[in-house]
């Protein structure tokens, strides 16, 4: 019954963090959608990202023990501050390429604008 | 880069199902049962106590001090006359964790005498090398005491030194967790001690 207690728990205050948005926060579904699309992407950058850390990590562990002739334990690279630290490079790799989407995106708009500023006459 | 988009929601998608079936699924519990060795207590010439670290200031960790109580206990029911316990120091100026365990096992009743430490080891395979060398001669029957997942290493290793071995394990993490904290522990257990048995079979020592 534990596990159903935090599934619970975390359900409710989805459905009701959905209702505040769309009522009075201005949010709509459509906009969710992308939302967890980009929470997806986001998530899947971390566990590329923490692929990457524990493979080099256990790399430089193997040749460090060749290396320095000591040993160095394997374990070193089994730490959960691994996991956190590689969600937080997935967070903000993620928050990078969004903005740069929408750089590109909103670049010719930027520009007509700042052509239109320039011939209006002050 | 679109392909890069679905190709991370994919590898993101896996993640969270991945989480979910290790959290909230009985999965973690079945592979952990598949993974562990049942305990054979029965009589034996020594009881070898498997290191399982120190956290500084010759504190034990959980681990270690599990295994530690359960090898005191196995010799305080006469199981066996020799009480083997192994653990490396964390730092040069600190203890050993061996000798942490040995003043433990003192102060709970074990005589000096029966007591044996080894602080070399730095992994299993040079914990069952180390011991087959301080036992030679002296213990063919050994009651193993380690957590039941790395009991499945450990045991083939001590066979391979020529010992009999009884497993006993002692378990930080419950094979029967059914929290999804107790079963996401369970589940890096499992990944973490299968990797392990995987580069113990590449390198020859399994």
């Amino acid at each position: 019954m534990e596990q159903y207690f935090v599934l619970a728990l975390v359900g409710f205050t989805t459905l009701a963090s959905i209702f505040i948005g769309t009522r009075w926060g201005g949010l709509s579904l459509e906009g969710l959608r992308e939302a967890v699309r980009q929470a997806l992407e986001t998530i899947g950058l971390a566990l590329v990202f923490f692929g990457v850390n524990l493979v080099l990590g256990s790399a430089l562990i193997l040749v460090g023990r060749k290396v320095l002739r000591e040993f160095i334990s394997l374990y070193l690279a089994d730490d959960i501050g691994l996991l956190i630290l590689s969600l937080l490079q997935g967070l903000v790799v993620q928050h990078w390429r969004i903005t740069r989407s929408c750089a590109i995106e909103w670049q010719p708009e930027l520009e007509a604008a700042e052509r239109d500023s320039r011939r209006t006459p002050n | 880069m679109d392909w890069l988009s679905r190709l991370l929601r994919l590898v993101g998608f896996a993640t969270v199902v991945l989480f979910g079936v290790a959290a909230f699924s009985a999965v973690p519990n079945v592979l952990g049962h598949a993974l562990s060795v049942p305990a054979r207590p029965g009589p034996a010439d020594a009881i070898v106590v498997l290191g399982g670290g120190l956290r500084g200031e010759g504190i034990l960790e959980e681990a270690s001090l599990r295994r530690t109580l359960q090898g005191i206990l196995l010799f305080r029911r006469g199981l066996a006359s020799i009480l083997v316990l192994l653990g490396p120091s964390r730092v040069i100026d600190e203890p050993p964790e061996a000798e942490v365990r040995a003043e433990l096992a003192r102060d709970l009743g074990v005589p000096s005498s029966a007591i044996l430490t080894e602080s070399r080891a730095m992994t299993t395979q040079q914990e069952a090398g180390l011991v087959a060398r301080k036992l030679a001669g002296r213990a063919r029957t050994i009651l193993l005491v380690t957590d039941s997942q790395h009991m499945a290493r450990a045991e083939p290793l001590f066979q391979r030194f020529g010992f009999t071995v009884l497993p006993f394990p002692a378990d930080e993490v419950s094979v029967s967790a059914e929290s999804p904290e107790g079963r996401l522990k369970l589940s890096r257990r499992v990944v973490r001690e299968g990797l392990a048995q995987l580069y113990y079979r590449m390198a020859g020592y399994m």
